[in-house]
């Protein structure tokens, strides 16, 4: 009669993706807050409603992502002309693409937001 | 002085557009019709033009840069008249080598883009930002 031994392991993977997948949608969304002050501060400003237009849209998948949006009908046509001579009588940081530059000029910052929050904080 | 590096970047740039036939480069003289032109605004003697404007270069590690550049051009049509020529731009410098052959850059990508519809004078518009990534110069 031969011997027969069955080796098994009970694991939590489920849980333990479930649980980075959740610190992934939080550090995403940190780091989309983060880009949104960023961007902020560069926005033009002239009473402030284009500056008060930026909002984070928040991610609910990792792989989808947070979005930073500007809801104003003229924000993209501003944005896309870096050419224009902003006025920076009330924001000395003005300039145009400045949603892109500040994510682009920082994600090194951004991403350490993410891959902090991954960790546990 | 020697130029900034992103002038070089953009003057070889205007230089692949004129010989691919997307655009008029011609350094000096007049504004013409479909001309390029690497500073300052959009002309209004003209309906149909190109303006690259140099962005902020990203250093990259300890001897690569990532520089970049938007390409922001009007055509008299609807918006896919624009987008035409922005895939026929695509298809010139996106996931491209060694294009243009300066700053060491190895390899460009379309980073953004939008279009935008007709003004009142019925000329559409489209911006792509290209992202290069060379060597510091």
């Amino acid at each position: 009669m031969g011997v027969r031994a069955t080796v098994t392991m009970t694991n939590n993977f489920g849980g333990v993706t479930d649980e980075i997948e959740r610190r992934l949608v939080a550090g995403e969304n940190k780091a989309a807050e983060r880009g949104m002050a960023l961007a902020v501060d560069r926005s033009p400003w002239d009473q402030g409603t284009l500056a008060g237009a930026h909002s984070v849209e928040p991610a609910t998948d990792s792989q989808e992502g947070a979005a930073i949006v500007v809801d104003t009908p003229y924000a993209t046509r501003l944005h896309e002309h870096p050419e224009y001579d902003f006025s920076t009588d009330a924001n000395p940081n003005a300039e145009g693409k400045w949603v892109e530059n500040a994510m682009v000029e920082n994600r090194a910052e951004l991403g350490d937001i993410i891959r902090q929050e991954v960790r546990g904080g | 002085m020697a130029d900034a590096p992103e002038i070089v970047l953009n003057r070889a740039l205007a230089q692949l557009l004129h010989d691919a036939g997307l655009a008029v480069y011609k350094p000096t003289g007049a504004i013409v019709e479909r001309g390029i032109r690497l500073d300052g605004i959009m002309p209004t003697a003209v309906s149909e033009f190109t303006l690259l404007t140099p962005l902020r270069p990203i250093p990259d590690g300890r001897a690569d840069m990532t520089y970049r550049t938007q390409i922001f051009t009007r055509r008299v049509g609807s918006p896919l008249t624009v987008r035409s020529w922005a895939a026929d731009l695509r298809a010139l410098v996106d996931q491209q080598a060694y294009r243009p052959n300066v700053l060491g850059i190895s390899w460009a990508w379309e980073f953004s883009g939008t279009d935008f519809d007709p003004d009142s004078q019925g000329r559409s518009a489209v911006a792509a930002t290209y992202h290069f990534r060379g060597r510091r110069a």
